[in-house]
């Protein structure tokens, strides 16, 4: 039982697995209570699913073209943000209908990705790796560039935390009010991109977005604002990760599945909880 | 239809001096191949509180978006407090029918109402104590100072609306736009709010769609009805219901109160 927090102390592989846990935390319940607020968990989904093709391009780029600066992670940032602005603009400026374009984009970026990793020599085998996500394989190069982006959002986030409520809640007035709204929307679909590759990283592309909107979920039926949501999402994303890993040390599971499986039940727990509380408080 | 032309609200004396309120000349506007106001005229003085009504989709809520300069006219002109809509719009308050609000999201009333007070640029340049004071003001006008901390999703149908109603005084506002504030509420949250609105009279420009007879009767000083065209109703007429069935599709019988109206 105790294997998990005896490995943290002398292996760097799974301290690196710990930290990196605890700080993709803050960005998922930061991000996250903005994307369940704002309902926009699909273009979520969207997003990261063209996070393969970006991986693709960059390892096809170092095997092909000897581009060894470059990195699966650069590709993840750069593919995510495109796609963000994309589905941003379709959402505010195109007459297209915003569900077919974020069909468009996830089906079309997971394409590219899979065209990219079939054409690249001796690749094929990490494609698990990013679908399903691998925390111990983090480097301490990983962690660095993930705490940059963390201050950046976190900073972003006080920053404009009143314009990015006001455009969550209620674009039109918000619009009225002289708001930018497409900026500000912008800014909040490329703060989601920037959170999906880090949380890709722990729990892999498919199940990133339960990752991202679970516990924040779980912190807007227990608070009252999205400030308090956001802190209470932090805690329980940082409670859900550290757990997984622990859970799944030492029967040697696949982290990002238990992380996953636990955020669920808690999920479901609540659901139940406030199902049977919000009956008996109609009995009385 | 008969497209009849309105008769000018333009008074004379002192308010002739100030630009109306709201003017809008020759204004026609679309959605794609839908057409929804065709040459429409419309001047209101400031100060006024006046009724919009007509049938769905007569063109109401656009041309309050028209005055809002959220949508721009194909063709015409409006001016709101005397200038372009987009200038001005943060002195006009705004308190929408029905907004896509969700349910869940996780706010307090406090920070609803704050909203009027956007945009603050930056947190640096935020007057936390201004905002908290017109915050309050603003709650206390719609009688609901005691629910600065609830949340919002708890609040009943009649409660979110004079919260909504708060937010758009927040923005210490000229003119009032309120579209429909009293169709999904019971009769006691109806009379609630029209009684905030009574006491708000005279004090800004109020323009307020709705179905309701006794809204409509009860201190408006002027009707219009929005059916692509406008056609105003001075105070002290009674509507007749052919004129109201021809023009919004429905009856529509209420005499407007003389002793209230100064007369438009």
């Amino acid at each position: 039982m105790f294997e998990f927090w005896s490995a943290v102390g002398v292996s760097t592989l799974a301290r690196n697995a710990c930290i990196m846990a605890l700080m993709v935390s803050v960005a998922c319940g930061v991000v996250g209570s903005f994307v369940v607020a704002r309902r926009i968990t699909y273009i979520a989904a969207a997003i990261a699913h063209c996070i393969l093709a970006g991986m693709g391009a960059a390892q096809y780029a170092v095997r092909v073209f000897g581009w060894t600066w470059l990195t699966p992670l650069h590709g993840a940032y750069a593919a995510a943000i495109l796609a963000a602005l994309v589905i941003g603009w379709a959402a505010l400026r195109a007459s297209e209908r915003e569900d077919t374009v974020i069909s468009a984009v996830w089906a079309v970026g997971m394409a590219v990705g899979i065209l990219f990793i079939y054409k690249t020599p001796g690749y094929q085998e990490d494609l698990m790796t990013y679908l399903v996500g691998n925390i111990l394989l983090v480097s301490e190069a990983d962690i660095w560039t993930t705490l940059a982006l963390n201050i950046v959002i976190v900073g972003v986030t006080w920053l404009f935390f009143p314009q990015l409520e006001a455009v969550c809640f209620d674009e039109e007035f918000a619009r009225v009010r002289g708001l930018r709204v497409e900026v500000y929307y912008a800014l909040l679909l490329v703060l989601t991109a920037i959170t999906v590759v880090m949380l890709a990283m722990v729990v892999g592309i498919v199940m990133v977005i339960a990752l991202l909107t679970l516990p924040a979920a779980v912190a807007g039926r227990a608070t009252g604002s999205l400030g308090r949501t956001m802190a209470l999402a932090v805690l329980l994303c940082a409670g859900l990760n550290v757990g997984g890993l622990w859970i799944s040390y030492v029967p040697d599971l696949p982290a990002g599945a238990v992380i996953i499986l636990l955020g669920g039940a808690v999920y479901l727990g609540t659901l139940v909880f406030g199902g049977i509380r919000g009956r008996r408080s109609a009995v009385r | 239809m008969t497209a009849r032309m309105p008769e000018s609200d333009a008074d004379t004396g002192v308010e002739a001096a100030r630009p109306p309120a709201v003017l809008v000349e020759d204004v026609s506007f679309a959605y794609g191949d839908v057409r929804v106001l065709e040459g429409v005229n419309l001047s209101i003085p400031e100060g006024r509180f006046a009724c919009l009504i007509g049938p769905n989709g007569g063109g109401k809520t656009t041309l309050f978006r028209l005055l809002l300069g959220s949508l721009t006219p194909e063709r015409g002109r409006v001016l709101t407090l005397g200038r372009p809509p987009r200038e001005v719009r943060r002195r006009v308050g705004y308190v929408p029918q029905d907004f896509p609000y969700d349910r869940r999201f996780p706010i307090r009333v406090r920070d609803v109402v704050a909203m009027g007070c956007l945009p603050r640029r930056f947190p640096w340049f935020r007057d936390a104590r201004a905002v908290a004071a017109r915050v309050q003001t603003a709650l206390e006008q719609v009688s609901m100072a005691d629910h600065a901390g609830a949340w919002f999703s708890r609040l009943s149908g009649g409660q979110r609306q004079r919260v909504l109603l708060a937010r758009a005084l927040a923005t210490e506002p000229r003119m009032l736009l309120l579209d429909e504030p009293t169709a999904n509420v019971d009769p006691n949250a109806e009379a609630q709010i029209l009684d905030v609105l009574d006491r708000l009279r005279g004090r800004m420009t109020i323009l307020l769609v709705t179905h309701s007879a006794v809204v409509a009767s009860r201190f408006i000083d002027a009707i219009y009805c929005v059916n692509r065209t406008i056609h105003r109703h001075p105070a002290g007429d009674r509507l007749d219901g052919e004129i109201m069935r021809h023009l919004a599709g429905f009856e529509f019988d209420a005499p407007i109160a003389q002793g209230d109206s100064p007369g438009v």
